[in-house]
């Protein structure tokens, strides 16, 4: 079974290495025109996405919930008797959303918070008994330095100064609904308690309400999420984590919002069959045994060290991952730009094992292997950046064989280009590293500002103009 | 007293004399016409190399800032040898300034064809044809050191002129793990009506890296290893480097100035150069 987590898991590291999320259709959809705009002035536009979100994180860093949160870290952190650990769930993403607002830790952490399955405390032998135990109003008492406990009722309520120089426990989070299914976990062999099903929270400041907080999944009677949904709002901004398991699509959605507004969104579906059956028809063990000298045994008839030989095997496994996830839709949307996506990985993958083949066998030189292995990736790969108000493509992004001439000798690698408008290419990473100066100038400045209010030394980013 | 009237006096008159020469001149100096500006090379056996940039009036400002700026980066650059063609794809390359350029992944150089660069840009059109001549090889290749110095010196160079034919020369040096590419020597290049089909030796200058920056000399210097690109390349070339070398002569004198044009193979709505080159290399390491 932990085979089978770890099919949908990686899958949705993959999708945390880029960053946000939405549902639209990743497919080239047949009003999307080329851009008629200049290659600078659509440069621009994908440097002024990344502006854009500067100047949110900007905006965020100031709302007054971060303080709070900042606050009821410190004083969870300064208590013996905390309902509340820093390693629970509800506390690692109020945590993380603190750090993300001030430029700590990165939006993606946010989200992979907000949909993990994280326990409500640390190393509970179950939530709900947890829970249970649990409930009750727990107010801050600052001159025992220590929480008030009166148990009781069927939410946890916490009161607490909202700053350091707050005189009141002005503050109350309220953690509600808590509800909890008992089946296999296959995150966790040592854990044998229930998972949770639903979990909501709010933050208020008298009668202001800062944040809340709504968790909801539901499981495979084996355990694996088959839908998880998770919302966070704080004050005008709104966090959104969907993930969806059938057996045969997984999606996983990102989408960060201020003011209803998209700020950021990715969504990536990923289409096969994911099963542990299938896992395990696609996966072969292989074996290796190799001989060694272990140690040597004086031989007094010829004066000389006799080696011992020692044998020893490895084994591993090899899966065929194209088997499994079979093909994929990507979109990734920034502000006003998106990065659209498909890829056929069975086609592709396949296609990629016979050139393979080939060449292992020499029936192709290494230059004519990159030339068919970029053109496979063109083939079953499909990249552009679209600029979302107008569904305008500003470029499509192709493989290409490298060429490097070398004493007279041709070497050849693969890498990507951006082909805009009028056909002229643009190496993707000259594009990357030439194109945003303006917005990493934007984020060197909002990490010095960081750095100068908190006192810490985040470093900033190393940009070549 | 009359001391002092007179002291006045002159000092009232000379007073005069110097503010009432001074006025302001408002000068209304015209636009230039955008152009696109080439700086392209295509090596035997190796790919075109292209930077783009814009023309800048006489009088702008000329800064790193300034440079940088008239970069095109949008650009759509294509090259033709006769038979194939194909679009320069844009890399950045922190070896020249402004570090971007325009480079080939297809069309390799070779002799005995004419290759066709054509830059788009804006609504406007530049191009221009060059050819690859034969490599000439060096016969000799040494470090002379200057009578007054202990360590700096010149790098003399040998070769015989294949005779029968007319002949067009430029050499670039490169000192290693010092230079980031390139540079021309001083004589930026040379023909050989003074020595056809003759045996050739003379001395290298070294070239500066800029010439808007009047830093370091032309000497080479002991410990350097360099690497010496000695070049054949067509008339048309030729008449280029001759007439730009006239125009960066004479702009460093202040009391001179060249009323010239600069031969410019780039036809249409640009200016610069488009070159081919046949290339023999050396590495000279001086002790």
């Amino acid at each position: 079974m932990k085979k089978t987590i770890f099919l949908i898991f990686p899958f949705l590291a993959i999708i945390g290495i880029i960053t946000s999320c939405s549902k639209a259709n990743s497919k080239t959809d047949s009003t999307e025109k080329f851009s008629t705009l200049s290659v600078e002035a659509n440069k621009a536009t994908v440097e002024d996405a990344g502006i854009d979100l500067v100047a949110v994180l900007k905006r965020m860093r100031t709302i007054q919930t971060v303080d709070v949160i900042v606050n009821l870290g410190d004083i969870i952190s300064s208590s013996n008797n905390s309902v509340l650990t820093k390693g629970s769930k509800l506390f690692s993403t109020l945590g993380i959303f603190a750090s993300t607002a001030n430029g700590d830790t990165r939006m993606n952490d946010l989200f992979k918070s907000l949909i993990s399955p994280k326990e409500l405390t640390q190393d509970p032998q179950s939530i709900k008994e947890f829970w249970d135990n649990n409930v009750g109003t727990y107010t801050w008492d600052p001159v025992n330095n220590d929480w008030t406990i009166v148990l009781g009722g069927t939410n946890i309520i916490m009161k607490f100064p909202s700053s350091d120089v707050a005189s009141t426990n002005d503050a109350t989070l309220t953690i509600s609904g808590y509800a909890g299914i008992t089946v296999s976990n296959p995150l966790d062999e040592d854990y044998t308690g229930d998972l949770p099903v639903a979990l909501n929270a709010d933050l208020k400041i008298g009668s202001k309400t800062l944040i809340t907080y709504v968790f909801s999944a539901n499981y495979s009677s084996d355990g694996i999420p088959k839908a998880v949904a998770s919302d966070l709002t704080i004050e005008n901004y709104k966090f959104e984590a969907d993930v969806t398991n059938d057996t045969k699509i997984v999606s996983v959605s990102y989408k960060f919002l201020e003011n209803d507004a998209v700020v950021m969104n990715l969504s990536v579906t990923g289409k096969g069959l994911f099963t542990e059956a299938n896992y395990n028809a696609n996966t072969t063990t292989h074996t290796e045994t190799n001989t060694y000298v272990s140690d040597y045994i004086w031989n007094s008839d010829t004066q000389e060290w006799d080696p011992v030989y020692s044998t020893y095997t490895d084994e591993w496994d090899e899966t065929e991952f194209e088997e499994i996830i079979n093909s994929s839709t990507v979109e990734f949307q920034l502000s006003t730009i998106a990065l659209r996506g498909d890829v056929d990985i069975k086609g592709l993958t396949d296609q990629i094992r016979l050139i393979q083949k080939d060449r292992d066998n020499d029936a192709i030189t290494s230059e004519e292997a990159d030339n068919q292995y970029a053109a496979q990736i063109n083939k079953f790969l499909n990249l552009r950046i679209v600029k979302i108000s107008s569904n305008e493509i500003l470029a499509k992004t192709e493989a290409y064989v490298v060429k490097e001439i070398n004493y007279g000798n041709v070497d050849t690698y693969i890498n990507f280009r951006l082909i805009f408008n009028d056909g002229s290419p643009i190496d993707l990473e000259t594009y990357t590293n030439s194109g945003f100066g303006n917005f990493v100038s934007e984020l060197n400045g909002l990490i010095n500002d960081i750095n100068s209010e908190y006192d810490l030394g985040i470093e900033t980013v190393d940009y070549k103009k | 007293m009359k001391e002092f009237l007179y002291c006045f006096s002159i000092l009232t008159i000379f007073c005069v004399g110097t503010t009432s020469c001074y006025n302001d001149l408002n000068l209304n100096l015209p636009e230039p016409d955008d152009k696109i500006v080439i700086d392209g090379w295509i090596d035997y056996g190796q790919f075109a190399k292209v930077l783009l940039t814009s023309n800048s009036a006489y009088f702008s400002t000329i800064d790193s800032a300034s440079i940088r700026a008239l970069v095109l980066t949008r650009a759509k650059v294509i090259l033709t040898d006769g038979e194939k063609s194909e679009i320069l794809i844009l890399r950045k390359n922190e070896n020249y300034f402004p570090p971007f350029i325009f480079e080939g992944n297809e069309i390799i150089g070779d002799t005995g064809k004419t290759y066709t660069l054509t830059a788009e840009y804006g609504g406007k059109s530049a191009w221009a044809c060059t050819t690859i001549p034969p490599a000439v090889k060096l016969d000799t290749v040494y470090f002379k050191l200057e009578s007054e110095s202990d360590s700096l010196g010149t790098i003399y160079v040998e070769f015989r002129d294949p005779p029968g034919v007319k002949n067009y020369y430029r050499i670039l040096t490169m000192r290693i793990g010092k230079d980031l590419r390139y540079y021309s020597t001083m004589i930026m290049a040379m023909d050989d009506a003074l020595f056809s089909g003759q045996k050739f030796g003379f001395s290298l200058s070294r070239g500066p890296d800029s010439f808007l920056s009047s830093a370091g000399n032309e000497y080479f210097k002991l410990g350097d290893s360099v690497s010496i690109k000695f070049c054949t390349i067509d008339k048309t070339q030729y008449d280029f480097w001759k007439s730009f070398q006239n125009e960066v002569l004479n702009v460093s004198n202040p009391f001179a100035s060249s009323l010239s044009t600069i031969n410019s193979p780039v036809q249409g709505d640009g200016l610069g150069i488009w070159g081919g080159y046949g290339v023999s290399y050396y590495t000279l390491k001086i002790k």
